[in-house]
């Protein structure tokens, strides 16, 4: 229910008609209701004609509004502000459909439009690498704050032994379009380890 | 083109267990659906990530349906 929420606002903010994602369940033996679901799905879809007709927005500017979601909902900011909402939606204990998308929609959207244009404002693929570091390391200083002192010894083991790990892994993550210099992947190999300590932090 | 020759293309999330258990059965028992779905076949309908439904559209689907 929380992704559902999630495409929904992303869906909006890039004014695309949300109706065109639907999320529905039938149980392996409702043959009969998954053929009403998907009956009336595909009609929706056939009345709302082909993606960005009815939303007025042309094939170009429809790919790179998209690709720019695709950035943001891939991107830390918004997955870690999802992550911990759907956290606090579980203590709360409310289930309803109504207050998830409510929720996540209050909490989602600053992440969602920020993320959204910060990669207006920069327009590179390799950008957004460099606009998330700064927040990430804002997480990392709070994660310290909270997590207590004597935390720390006891994780720098696992930190090293999880920097080791994560080196060839962070090589593999730098895709293709961006152009991936020596100096890069030094950044994203400096960068992983340190998102692996604060998860050692939050074990112990 | 008129909207009744328009055959969307709807891209099709669905769980192993349930949907696609259903979509098969709904075969089975020849039931008439729509020839517009592409099916994606997951473990889980949890497994879906909003990133799939994203590049699901960049990549020129017209609607995305997400079955559990």
């Amino acid at each position: 229910m929380g992704m559902n929420a999630l495409i929904f606002n992303v869906l909006k903010e890039l004014g695309i008609n949300p109706d065109r994602f639907s999320l529905q369940w039938a149980s392996a033996a409702e043959a009969p209701r998954f053929v009403k679901l998907i009956t009336e799905f595909t009609d929706k879809i056939k009345k709302l004609g082909p993606l960005g007709e009815s939303e007025g927005i042309g094939p170009d500017e429809l790919q790179a509004k998209l690709k720019k979601g695709l950035a943001a909902v891939s991107s830390r900011k918004v997955r870690m502000v999802y992550g911990n909402t759907t956290k606090t939606i579980r203590k709360e204990g409310i289930f309803t459909p109504e207050y998830i998308s409510s929720v996540i929609e209050e909490k989602l959207k600053k992440a969602i439009v920020g993320a959204l244009s910060a990669e207006v404002e920069e327009g590179k693929p390799a950008a957004p690498e460099k606009k998330r570091a700064p927040a990430k390391q804002d997480a990392e200083t709070k994660e310290a704050q909270k997590a207590p002192a004597k935390a720390k010894p006891a994780a720098k083991k696992p930190a090293e032994k999880a920097s080791k790990k994560a080196k060839p892994a962070a090589k593999k993550k730098t895709p293709a379009p961006l152009k991936a210099s020596a100096a890069k992947k030094k950044v994203v190999a400096n960068k992983t380890p340190a998102k692996k300590k604060t998860a050692a932090k939050k074990k112990n | 083109m008129s909207k009744e020759e328009y055959n969307p293309k709807v891209l099709g999330f669905l769980c192993n267990w349930c949907c696609y258990a259903a979509a098969d059965a709904a075969g089975v028992s020849r039931y008439q659906y729509p020839p517009n779905l592409r099916t994606i076949r997951v473990m889980c309908t949890g497994r879906v990530d909003p990133s799939f439904v994203l590049r699901g559209f960049v990549e020129g689907a017209d609607g995305i349906f997400t079955g559990g």
